[in-house]
């Protein structure tokens, strides 16, 4: 740093309250700047045209394009910044200005209503070093009624395993399940996610933000996040008064899904400083069809809600949250298989056996789940210098399958697979402002766990302990910042099973470290490099431990090895990103990332003989493994009303121990669309038309004999949408209506487990309507 | 709110946890769950009803762990003509030993048995019915001419209206190959 450059720093009291033990009592500095994003704090949209001003000095600015602003020759010393939008309220933040600083600002969507609000939930910008990618506002608004795991697909280094149509689980950079932490608004997200064909039990109706950081996370997230972290963010709170919310519908032809979600939300005025949420979603979809054929058995019904309550006060709050996701998935007749022979037949056969019909009927087999989330978080400022916050959540998950078998007296209409799992989790975290040129964060979480199972045994039942400190700091300058975070994490658990006629139950205990150290350099206004080094790893789960029997989906004998090691994994990224105002932003990653002690299935000799026939037999190995990738992005606005975007992923996995590549690793996937907005009406605001096109290529990288089909054909997929606000007064509505695989393309998918049986899903008609919902705040008081 | 509170509150979060009473330890019997452990095939002899022989495969703890302890070779006579029937049973729990046949035949549009000769001249016809199909419990065995082969016992599970008379619908539950002689 050069003299020139002062320590300066930003005060926003209420918000992120600083020791003034930087200020310079003489000799004022003119030359500062402030810069930042302003967005809509529901939908996480930026405002175009937000007027930012200071009000003491009378300068200010208006946003451009992509929200931002940027005001220069700014004098140290405190001052009130006003931010206010068409349609939004007015924000003051009082500010020290003593350096430059990014501030980037979320504006409340309260119609008319020009109340002054001080934003005290707001924490030091803790955005990671590492590469991110989210779907929020219109583009998550573009996937409304798809599942999490589907929806994220959109993201670029993000792909997701598939079961039938309507079981996706997300993948980053080629893993999946155990090596991915979602945070479901702040909470760990505990299930029985160790299954290929277990989905997340989340509804992405709950969000405003879906965010994906790829590689390794642990040392904020705890073990498993080997791969990245999913946050699945709700909007704050709503910090003005009135009631507001919005109302979704959603119909898709293939299948004849209909998906409903509302939310509501409000604060009361004089009352107390409550605010409150309410939010439920219901989706029902039949069977779905190919090209060709429906495929049998292949509906979904889906019930969900949550609710939220918020006590803000100015140096403290609580929050409240409570969700329930409940869904009926009905699993692919065709793919229910008895042995392997069945298997064989039903990949040796063009056309799946069981042909279908179009019904809303789910019948066996299918899962059945349960997941409740209840969690309570409360802060509190510790002085001028940070937040004390504690998280306190207990979830329970539920997982019942419900097989094809001859059902007989003793076990009609009970599930042939039953887990429970229930979670409770503590988090305890300081998050500190700037202390000598450091801001940071030290915490603790702790978790217990406890499995049941019933019926079939496949992992066993077993009791969990977690404990873990850790400890993240991050140096902030106008140029560059470094980031280094460190972890230690102790587990023990003790496994309940039977064996040979007797109980037992081996208890086994792990620790170790996570470290991070990540970088980044902005070159200019627009461009920035990051550079991340990271370490993670992750406890085998039980089933790679316990797990002995027959995995009816896949027609496997599993059987698993209690004498797995912890996996540990080194990883590192580089990325790029341009963002440039309004014209071109874009973003080139690339990782190298060593799995130490890699834990994977691999098929043994002779299959498993049983009276069943023959079943192809896989036990637990670990090796060493390597995962590299470039994932790349774009968006160029050619004109005001031409856009076009890219996206780029690829993945290579090999397995070093063996020297072959690993097998289900996602085939490389590039898609471009081009985008036009119309000059808008009166009654149709922003009418936009897009086209998509999307080519998945043929994974020639898999290992010889041991998949029991080759990888699919590559394929290209074109899809269209249109889109609009409809403006009827006082009254508006989004509404879209968009059309997957146009082509009507008959394909199949790698990651997708079906691809042995059935075809992908043809040409499907999406219609979205989402109508905002808002009431005065006098109503309301 | 006091941060001694706040901690002293985390605390008692902590000792909750990690006290809990709630203990997994007694998990289900995984053996209770109904299974095929046992399959005979009685042969009789169809001209004077004389019982031939009864083949046995038997694996009582199921699939996995110890391998079958009894799989028997059938043996044939050349020219002669056999009815054979079919019977399963769950000996898992050997208190309590089940017959699973009835259960097969209380549900028979959903079930039918196939019989495959590989390398040895047999040929299998079903002698009872479901009402539409062949259930194939029943069966009547001519034995062609000396050979040395197996014969594949199949139980297909043919639920929701699939049954069709043929054996592709359904799933397997259960698949022996039978080693059979013909002098």
């Amino acid at each position: 740093m050069s003299a020139k450059r002062v320590q300066w720093m930003l005060c926003v009291v209420g918000v992120i309250l600083c020791l003034n033990v930087y200020a310079q009592p003489n000799g004022r500095h003119c030359n500062h700047a402030i810069y930042g994003v302003v967005t809509d704090s529901e939908t996480l949209e930026p405002l175009v045209y937000a007027k930012v001003f200071f009000k003491r000095i009378g300068v200010g600015a208006v946003t451009g394009m992509n929200g931002e602003f940027r005001i220069e020759g700014l004098c140290d010393g405190p001052d009130t910044l006003t931010v206010s939008h068409i349609g939004c309220g007015i924000q003051e933040y009082r500010v020290v200005i003593e350096e430059n600083t990014h501030f980037d600002i979320q504006l409340p969507h309260s119609q008319s209503h020009m109340d002054t609000v001080h934003i005290h939930d707001k924490h030091p910008d803790a955005k990671p070093t590492q590469s991110e990618s989210s779907l929020s506002g219109k583009d998550l608004d573009k996937a409304a009624g798809k599942s999490l795991g589907e929806a994220l697909k959109d993201l670029s280094g993000v792909n997701a395993l598939q079961t039938g149509p309507s079981i996706f689980k997300p993948m980053i950079h080629g893993m999946h399940s155990n090596r991915i932490v979602i945070m479901n608004n702040g909470v760990r997200q505990e299930s029985q996610q160790w299954g290929s064909e277990h989905a997340p039990e989340i509804d992405p109706f709950t969000a405003t933000k879906l965010t994906v950081v790829k590689g390794a996370n642990g040392v904020r997230y705890g073990p498993d996040a080997i791969a990245g972290v999913i946050l699945v963010e709700p909007g704050a709170l709503p910090d003005s008064a009135g009631v507001t919310g919005s109302y979704n519908l959603v119909g898709m032809s293939n299948g004849w899904l209909g998906a409903t979600a509302a939310i509501v939300e409000g604060r009361f005025k004089r009352l107390m400083p409550l605010a409150w949420r309410l939010q439920g979603t219901y989706k029902r979809g039949g069977n779905v069809h190919t090209p060709d054929y429906v495929l049998a058995n292949t509906g979904l019904k889906e019930i969900n809600y949550s609710a939220a309550l918020g006590w803000t006060q100015e140096r403290y709050g609580v929050e409240a949250y409570y969700s329930h996701f409940s869904n009926d998935i009905a699993i692919f007749a065709g793919s229910h298989i008895g042995n392997l022979t069945d298997l064989e037949t039903a990949i040796a056969s063009d056309t799946p056996l069981v042909h279908g019909v179009f019904t809303y009927a789910i019948d066996r087999p299918y899962q059945h789940i349960n997941h409740d989330l209840a969690k309570v978080k409360a802060w509190m400022e510790t002085g001028h210098i940070g937040n004390l916050s504690l998280t306190a959540a207990f979830q329970h998950n539920l997982r019942q399958e419900y097989d094809n078998h001859r059902s007989s007296a003793s076990n009609e209409g009970a599930p042939q697979l039953n887990y429970a799992i229930s979670t409770t989790s503590a988090e305890l975290l300081w998050e500190h402002n700037k202390l000598h040129g450091w801001k940071g964060m030290v915490g603790i979480t702790g978790q217990n766990q406890i499995n049941k199972y019933d019926g079939f045994f496949f992992i066993p039942n077993f009791i969990n302990y977690n404990v873990g400190p850790f400890l993240i700091e991050r140096l902030v300058k106008l140029r560059w910042e470094l980031e280094a975070g460190v972890r230690y994490d102790y587990r023990w658990n003790q496994a309940f099973f039977w064996q040979n006629n007797e109980i037992v139950s081996p208890i086994k205990t792990w620790q170790n470290m996570s470290g991070s150290l990540g970088g980044l350099v902005r070159v200019n206004e627009h461009l920035s490099l990051h550079a991340n080094l990271g370490t993670a790893w992750r406890p085998p789960t039980m089933n790679e431990l316990y797990s002995r029997g027959l995995h009816h989906g896949s027609a496997s004998y599993e059987i698993g090895d209690s004498t797995l090691k912890l996996e540990q994994a080194w990883n590192s990224a580089l990325s790029l990103q341009y963002k440039g105002h309004g014209k071109f932003t874009g973003e080139l990653g690339v990782y190298y990332n060593f799995i130490n002690d890699f834990i994977y299935q691999e098929p043994v000799q002779p299959a498993t003989l049983t009276i069943r026939g023959a079943f192809p037999t896989f036990v637990y190995r670990q090796v060493d493994a390597r995962f590299m990738g470039v994932d790349a992005a774009f968006s160029w606005n050619f004109t005001d009303h031409l856009r076009w975007r890219g996206k780029a992923s690829m993945v290579r996995a090999q397995n070093l121990t063996l020297d072959l590549p690993l097998i289900f690793i996602p085939s490389d996937r590039f898609e471009t669309g081009l985008g036009y907005e119309f000059v808008g009406g009166k009654l149709f605001h922003a009418p936009s038309i897009s086209l998509s096109a999307v080519y998945t290529r043929h994974q020639n990288r898999y290992p010889a004999g041991v998949d029991y089909a080759l990888p699919p054909a590559a394929y290209f997929l074109l899809n269209a949408e249109a889109a609009t606000t409809v403006v009827l007064g006082k009254f508006t509505m989004d509404l879209s209506l968009g059309c997957y695989n146009i082509t009507n393309t008959r394909y199949r998918e790698y990651m997708n487990r079906f691809r042995y049986y059935a075809d992908e899903m043809g040409r499907n008609y999406s219609l979205r309507l989402k109508i905002p919902i808002s009431f005065s705040p006098k109503k309301e008081n | 709110m006091k941060k001694s509170s706040f901690l002293s509150l985390f605390a008692l979060l902590l000792t909750v946890i990690f006290a809990s009473s709630c203990k997994p330890d007694e998990p289900v019997n995984p053996n209770e769950e109904e299974v095929i452990t046992k399959v005979t095939l009685t042969i009789a002899d169809a001209t004077t009803g004389a019982l031939v022989q009864t083949a046995v495969y038997s694996d009582p703890d199921g699939a996995g762990g110890a391998g079958a302890v009894r799989f028997d070779s059938l043996r044939l006579d050349s020219g002669k003509v056999y009815n054979v029937s079919i019977a399963m049973y769950d000996e898992s729990d050997g208190g309590n030993i089940k017959n699973i046949t009835d259960e097969v035949r209380a549900e028979s549009v959903d079930h039918l048995f196939c019989y495959t000769a590989t390398g040895v001249q047999v040929t299998v016809v079903k002698t009872d019915s479901d009402g539409t199909f062949p259930i194939g419990i029943t069966t009547n065995w001519t034995a062609v001419s000396p050979s040395t082969g197996t014969m594949r016992v199949e139980l297909r599970h043919q639920p929701d209206g699939t049954k069709n008379g043929t054996c592709t619908p359904g799933s397997t539950d259960v698949q022996l190959d039978f080693v059979v002689i013909v002098n």
